[in-house]
């Protein structure tokens, strides 16, 4: 069952198997697997359950309601990013773009010669692949709902001879709303909320929604279960009742953020200093064209075609099309020029791209006077300076073969460029803080997997070197920026890591000389 | 939250929005505005508040070194052109502040339905039809019935 606040009427206690803390791609995956395998399980999300009825295709609504700090979470350093993550069941999935990519095999090598990650192989990982897909529909999107936008700089860039093509979605009966960073209105995207989450409470999981998890529960070295609290009676804040669950295990799924930022407030796990380190995030960078053609906006798909001529240098182009407030809030424009081209929305072409691969890394630290809030920092440094300006450079290439009268760029030195300016801004040095009102969405590997002990926070296995029984599954484990967007390699490595966790149970069983716990609910 | 922030948020909705010499776009509302404001300061991380806070603060230090008032005791061209050339600062720290203030403003104008139906994205429309097409993972969604298309935007202009 689902339970939301308004069931809780006094404290919780419970007995499980394992708990899980979040719902999204890594814990609802795990939930479903050890569930459906006959543990009983209990996942613990910080964020509200909302439904198709819930979402209404507005971006404010959103906000406020599914997204972490109202969609503000920003990087600190040279640019800041935006980085918005989902609070809500089924994480940031609910609340995503439906692109499902897998890694390479050149970052599975890196994975292998410079992390020791060899009991990942290619053909066991194509395995996991092929099955998440299979449950979540995953396929290219029908061209008749992919929307102009996308299709027409798909074909920008194939005449300027660029490769590319269209991407493959968790999406099933998909009519393009293109609201899918809202919550799909029609359930069409097979996000954890609809998917996952749903399997794993057919098969007798629990999941308590509006808890906040603020203590993991330890014993003789051993960690025993969690313990949080529910949101207040308005849904907010956490001064509600609380909750404590007994478990064998306990796997930690807040996402890249909040799982380092659990174990970095109790000095748990971090007796090789990476807790928090290594943050990747595959930084993003918009262009917005102003064409002579009716682009037939708002119709599409939010992201649904790609361009890979650059995916070997780290640098993928994904697009699709934006609602008129997503456009709005990307410009750096005030006054009548705002007016001027927010009325030309329904000719406006938007673009997006990503440095998939980068050396770049950024920290997620203990706010100083808060615990329970993290700082992230984040400087683009390097070569990922020079890529960051390319990507922008080819965008808007492909924006003026297409014939666009002008290209918004997030620079400050050419925030509207024309044509003409296409070759001045090739030739000018590029930097980190020319550019404002970027983004990012992907963020990874601050408590990442390994061989070593001495260099990693958790096993191939998920789970953590210092602290039997507790596992992290999440974006955070993935060692280095993926390539390509994560959640397909997320989902995957949480089937896996579901695998081990039940072999775990298995010993923690033989070792009580029992079987399998029973969960009690003791409130 | 401080009422010279309210004021001053208030006073820049227009000059921010432009929208008076486009008579399709609906109206702006500084109401909205500032309870757009309200929202993000209650929902979002502290230091979100305490950046647009001292952002507002500064751009009335700002209009009181340069016309001897605050930002919202200044007349509307007194406005418009202080923070015309502040938009011409590009890279300032002004800027910088300016380009903060001005997001929940664009926030609350372009979310409004009325504002985003003019623009073609008819969101009550549309979620009409979402309710209709009801996608399941066991079922296959019937075929559309002629005429059955997406709410299409209009879309005034
Ligand atoms: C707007 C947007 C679009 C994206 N589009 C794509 C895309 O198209 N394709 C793709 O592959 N990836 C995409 N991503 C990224 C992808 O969704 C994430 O990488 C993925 O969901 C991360 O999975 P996760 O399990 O690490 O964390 P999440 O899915 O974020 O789940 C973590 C969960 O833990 C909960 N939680 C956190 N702290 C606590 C706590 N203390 N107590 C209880 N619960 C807690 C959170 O509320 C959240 O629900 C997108 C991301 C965003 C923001
Ligand atoms: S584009 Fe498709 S998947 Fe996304 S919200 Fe619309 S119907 Fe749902």
């Amino acid at each position: 069952m689902i339970y939301s606040r308004e069931h809780i009427n006094g404290d919780v206690r419970l007995i499980a198997e394992v708990v899980v803390i979040g719902s999204g791609a890594g814990g609802a995956t795990i939930a479903k697997e050890l569930s459906e395998a006959g543990r009983k399980v209990v996942v613990l999300e910080a964020g509200g359950h909302f439904t198709r009825d819930d979402f209404n295709l507005r971006m404010d609504f959103a906000a406020t309601n599914m997204y972490w700090y109202g969609g503000q979470l920003i990087t600190l350093g040279t640019p800041m990013f935006v980085i918005p993550q989902g609070k809500t069941v089924g994480g940031t999935t609910t609340i995503n773009s439906g692109t499902c990519l897998r890694m390479s095999h050149s970052v599975l090598k890196k994975w292998h010669m410079e992390h020791g990650l060899w009991d990942i192989n290619d053909e066991e990982l194509a395995l996991y692949y092929a099955a998440v897909e299979e449950y979540l529909f995953v396929q290219k999107g029908d061209p008749e709902v992919l929307g102009k936008n996308a299709l027409l700089f798909l074909e920008g860039a194939r005449n300027l001879g660029l490769s590319g093509g269209i991407l493959p979605r968790n999406a099933k009966d998909c009519e393009g709303f293109g609201v899918c960073c809202f919550g799909c209105p029609t359930d069409a995207k097979q996000s954890a909320n609809i998917s996952y989450i749903p399997d794993a409470v057919k098969a007798g999981c629990d999941v308590y929604t509006n808890v906040t998890v603020d203590e993991l529960v330890l014993k003789g070295g051993r960690v025993t279960g969690a313990k949080g609290r529910f949101a207040g009676g308005n849904g907010n804040g956490s001064s509600g009742p609380t909750i404590e669950v007994s478990a064998d295990v306990v796997v930690l799924a807040a996402g890249a953020f909040h799982s380092p930022r659990m174990l970095l407030a109790q000095g748990l796990c971090n007796s090789s200093g990476q807790v928090g380190r290594n943050l990747t995030i595959h930084p993003c960078s918009p262009t917005v064209a102003v064409m002579d053609e009716k682009i037939g906006n708002p119709k599409g798909v939010p992201q649904a075609t790609y361009v890979d001529e650059f995916a070997d240098d780290g640098i993928m182009l994904e697009g699709g099309t934006v609602p008129p407030l997503g456009v709005a809030m990307n410009l750096p424009y005030n006054g009548s020029r705002l007016a001027a081209f927010m009325s030309g929305y329904p000719n406006t072409g938007m673009f997006g791209a990503m440095l998939s691969e980068h050396c770049s890394a950024g920290t997620v630290k203990l706010h100083p006077r808060d615990r329970q809030r993290y700082v992230i920092t984040y400087n683009l440094r390097g070569d990922d300076v020079r890529k960051f300006r390319f990507m922008t450079e080819i965008m808007a290439e492909v924006w003026f073969s297409l014939g666009a009268k002008s290209v918004f760029t997030p620079t400050v030195s050419f925030p509207d460029m024309l044509p003409s300016d296409l070759k001045r801004f090739k030739k000018q040095k590029p930097k980190a803080s020319d550019y404002i009102a970027v983004s990012a969405y992907h963020p990874l590997g601050t408590c990442r997997m390994g061989d070593d002990p001495e260099s990693s926070v958790v096993r191939h296995t998920g789970e953590t070197w210092d602290i039997p029984g507790l596992f992290v599954c999440d974006g955070s484990i993935v060692p280095t920026s993926l390539g390509v967007n994560p959640q397909l390699t997320i989902f995957a490595l949480a089937m896996r890591c579901a695998g081990f966790v039940d072999e775990k149970l298995e010993k923690v069983a033989g070792r009580q000389g029992q079987g399998k716990a029973s969960c009690s609910d003791l409130h | 939250m401080l009422r010279i922030i309210e004021e001053t948020v208030r006073a820049m909705t227009l000059h921010v929005l432009g929208t008076n010499t486009f008579p399709d776009l609906p109206v702006p509302d500084p109401e909205a505005s500032v309870e757009l404001l309200r929202e993000w300061l209650e929902k979002g991380i502290p230091e979100f508040g305490a950046v647009t806070t001292a952002a507002l603060l500064a751009l009335n230090l700002y209009s009181l070194a340069n016309n001897g008032r605050t930002l919202p005791d200044c007349n509307f061209r007194a406005q418009a052109s202080l923070l015309e050339r502040l938009f011409k600062r590009k890279g300032s720290i002004m800027y910088g502040f300016f380009y903060i203030v001005s997001m929940p403003i664009v926030g609350a104008y372009y979310a409004r339905d009325d504002v985003q139906k003019t623009l073609g994205f008819d969101v009550v429309a549309l979620k009409e039809e979402a309710e209709r097409r009801v996608v399941s993972r066991t079922a296959s969604l019937p075929k559309k019935e002629p005429g059955e298309e997406l709410a299409e935007s209009a879309g005034n202009l």
